[in-house]
């Protein structure tokens, strides 16, 4: 009777052990689940990964196929991320495919979207490492926006008070610039750089004020940023500012040496504006100036409009006129 | 004493020799001896824990016994396996102390769930006649759609008699048959042992501590005391015995 | 009572309930087939609980979608409410409240029967009549437990939802086939099949904890009660330990 009994103790050591490891066992099977199929893993470098931890979910055009393993710095400033991708999904991610990182759904984790690249290319191999993608950071865009109105400000304070100067002296400039077409070309040239400049601060203002709207909301406006197509549109919208903000640095750069050159005055300019070549240089400028500020106020008008920013524009445009009616 | 009891006295159908049972550290059977003759009813005395019921539960295969020889039928309990076990107890029948009807099930129910396993034996004959005959047996025949609950405990012992009979026995282990209830239906179920053995020719143990049924339904006495075949004899003889512990029943 | 004392008597429990479980699995295959005796069991424990098991699932059904209500309502989420409810029953409330209920009613109906029937030597008296007790009483209620216990959660998520869906009708602007229209659109096999497995495993240990109990009770009429009681006690825990392993595991095989 003793001995059966211990036997069974035994047993129930037995069985109730066997349970415990057995539960384990499915949990931590759970845990790592890629574990249960074949994996293979990919890495991929970004400068930012935005609270990305181990064990997020990673998605090739939208369908999970695997798993972060590891979220390590290399340098300072570079963070390599790697992948554990099940392995029947390999032919389907090439070596051009792009990794970034995103949000799951509306207040969800963060996950590494992995979209397919354009073009063909080689399906990726065990470490291969996948180029990245970081979202296109607005605040460089915005300081770049900045010093180019500064700049525009200055400048059209120098046109204005060498127009001042033109107008009032008796140089060789007036005579030289008192055709009427010249002076209507350089007051519109100066009307629209104002304006430009105008427009310029308040869309960098607005800007901010999304920016932060963005950074405080990340779960509320994310999802728009995971979502690739809405990403692209605001990325190339971004891109095109960046590129007019930096073409129209470069205008007012060449502008303001040209207003330079003027204001030193002297034989100098004198011979640079009895020169024809000169002066016809002078006006290409200040028609490319134009040009340019147009087609800024006119990048500027399509990001107001440009449905992301409209809701923080529009709420920064309140604000203003709230302050007005103050 | 008795008439009509036929008692075949070289045909043992149990025989037990030096029986051992203990649970534990308690040792309740220290070899116990018995013979039962064909056709004999033989009354098994002893006190409240003195092994009477665990003697029998061996017999019947329901508890394994440590040592000893135990021949039921000619054949020997411990070497059975479960098959063979099944075949040797329609012959062997068992009434239970408390009846053990089936709470669940009718009285036809009850007397039909032997019958389940065993057609074969009984192939020829209709279950329904069977039934009814058995219940006429016991003078019960009007309880026959009856739930157990409905029973007094009188008619309960009858109606497992009756369930225990169905089968035709050869052997009858009776547990107390007479316990909780009043002295007249004791007589009465007393009686009624008597009338089976002689209508059937059975053999039976009957494991008691009434006097009456003993002295009744016996042909003759075991005293069972510390595990063992203390003394064995006719009511009449052991109840004139002089040594203490036979003489303490009888007192 | 000491602890070691208390340890030394749960791994005896459970050693001996494993091996009850394994007798049951080794009983289970060889004949004799108690086909009637399983038939009639199916039809009380089904039939039994039938009542029980609709009443809580309605009510809970009802007091689910009350109280998440509110709060979906909030978040302008009210068109989530079926699935959501349809969801959280399927899965997960339907089958761990049938089982419990089961617990309650069937696990601590067979742990008394079969006490009792100890208690008064009818077990004894089959298996001295030549039907094996533990096939006709054990295998056909621990049978019956498994067999029924599933269809005892398909009709409580069914009327569950039901409750769901009247209280969706009368505080909200649903109607009956929207609302069930919504509970399937987002209900799939991956909901179901989980759930109704575990609900075999639940029906198992409800009746083989229920079954050992009235089975092994040795300690007279008294012991009867103590035997339902712990019945219910020890199949509920299990019930619970179960599910924790099932979703474990149902996480594994849906949730990739």
């Amino acid at each position: 009777m003793d001995k059966s009994t211990g036997k069974t103790i035994r047993l129930g050591v037995f069985v109730t052990l066997g349970a415990l490891i057995f539960t384990a066992g499915v949990y931590l099977i759970g845990q790592k689940q890629s574990l249960f199929s074949q994996t293979f893993t990919i890495r991929a470098v970004f400068g930012n990964v935005s609270g990305l931890q181990s064990g997020n979910n990673v998605r090739f055009s939208g369908i999970n196929v695997g798993a972060v393993t590891s979220v390590t710095f290399i340098n300072d400033s570079l963070i390599e991320v790697r992948m554990r991708i099940r392995e029947s999904y390999r032919p389907y991610i090439k070596k051009n495919a792009v990794a970034s990182v995103g949000t799951d759904g509306l207040m969800g984790n963060k996950l590494i979207n992995i979209s397919p690249g354009k073009g063909m290319a080689d399906p990726v191999e065990n470490e291969y490492m996948i180029h990245s993608y970081s979202r296109v950071d607005t605040d460089a865009i915005i300081t770049t926006l900045n010093t180019t109105s500064d700049n525009a400000a200055l400048l059209t304070h120098n046109l204005v008070e060498l127009t001042n100067q033109i107008r009032s002296g008796k140089s060789t400039v007036h005579e030289l610039l008192y055709g009427e077409e010249m002076r209507d070309e350089i007051m519109l040239t100066i009307n629209n750089l104002r304006a430009a400049s105008e427009t310029a601060n308040s869309i960098t203002h607005q800007l901010n004020q999304v920016t932060r709207n963005i950074r405080q909301g990340e779960g509320t406006l994310g999802w728009l940023l995971t979502d690739t197509t809405a990403q692209e549109q605001i990325s190339q919208t971004l891109q095109s500012l960046e590129q007019t903000g930096k073409n129209l640095q470069a205008i007012t750069d060449s502008l303001t040496i040209v207003i330079e050159t003027l204001k030193s005055g002297g034989g100098t300019a004198s011979m640079l504006l009895n020169d024809t070549a000169a002066a016809n240089d002078l006006k290409q400028t200040l028609e490319n100036l134009n040009s340019g500020t147009t087609s800024l106020n006119n990048n500027l008008e399509a990001l107001r409009y440009s449905w992301p920013f409209k809701k923080g524009i529009k709420k920064a445009e309140k604000e203003a006129a709230k302050k007005q009616e103050r | 004493m008795k008439t009509g009891a036929v008692i075949d006295y070289k045909n043992p159908v149990i025989g037990i020799r030096n029986l051992w049972k203990s649970f534990g550290s308690n040792n309740v059977l220290q070899g116990f001896d018995l013979q039962l003759h064909s056709g004999e009813n033989v009354a098994i005395m002893g006190k409240s824990g003195s092994g009477k019921s665990v003697l029998i539960k061996c017999i019947i295969g329901l508890l394994p016994i440590d040592d000893g020889e135990l021949i039921v039928l000619g054949k020997s309990i411990p070497e059975l396996n479960q098959h063979a076990l099944d075949e040797l107890r329609t012959d062997v029948g068992f009434q239970f102390q408390g009846s053990a009807l089936y709470d669940s099930m009718t009285v036809r129910e009850n007397l039909e769930f032997p019958l389940r396993r065993h057609r074969e034996k009984l192939k020829n004959i209709a279950v329904d006649d069977l039934v009814k005959e058995s219940l006429e047996n016991v003078g019960l025949l009007h309880a026959i759609d009856m739930m157990p609950s409905e029973l007094s405990g009188g008619m309960k012992k009858r109606i497992a008699l009756a369930r225990t009979l169905i089968m035709r026995p050869k052997i009858i282990l009776y547990d107390e048959p007479t316990s909780g209830l009043d002295p007249v239906t004791g007589k009465e179920i007393s009686m009624l042992i008597n009338e089976i053995q002689e209508r059937f020719q059975t053999a039976a143990l009957i494991i008691t501590h009434d006097l009456g049924c003993a002295k009744v339904a016996s042909d003759r006495m075991v005293i069972l005391h510390e595990g063992k075949n203390y003394a064995e004899s006719t009511y009449d003889e052991l109840s004139q015995s002089n040594d203490p512990p036979v003489k303490a029943f009888f007192t | 009572m000491g602890m070691v004392v208390k340890l030394k008597e749960y791994f005896h429990q459970a050693g001996e309930i494993s091996l009850f479980a394994w007798r049951f699995l080794t009983e289970f295959f060889r004949p004799p087939y108690e086909w009637k005796e399983l038939l009639r069991q199916c039809y009380l424990i089904g039939n039994k609980s039938f009542g029980l098991v609709g009443a809580t699932g309605f009510i809970m059904g009802i007091v689910l979608t009350l109280q998440t209500r509110p709060t979906l309502i909030e978040f302008g989420a009210e068109s989530w409410m079926p699935s959501m409810v349809g969801i959280a029953i399927v899965r997960e409330i339907g089958p761990v409240l049938t089982a419990l209920i089961c617990a309650g009613k069937i696990g601590s109906g067979i742990g008394a029967e079969l006490a009792s029937m100890k208690v008064t030597e009818q077990i004894d008296a089959m298996e001295v009549s030549g039907t094996n007790p533990f096939k006709y009483l054990v295998i056909t209620r621990v049978l019956a437990c498994t067999l029924m216990l599933p269809v005892l959660v398909v009709y409580s998520d069914l009327i569950s939802l039901l409750g769901s869906a009247i209280v969706e009708n009368i505080k909200g602007d649903v109607s009956f086939q929207l609302y069930f229209n919504n509970v399937f659109l987002y209900l799939n096999f991956g909901d179901l099949n989980p759930s109704i497995l575990k609900s075999f495993f639940f029906g198992f240990a409800i009746g083989i904890v229920g079954c050992y109990k009235g089975y092994t009770s040795d300690k007279g009429t008294e012991g009867v009660g103590r035997t339902a009681n712990a019945a219910v006690v020890i199949s509920s825990m299990l019930v619970f330990v179960l599910d924790f392993i099932a979703v474990l595991i149902t996480d594994i095989f849906y949730e990739l």
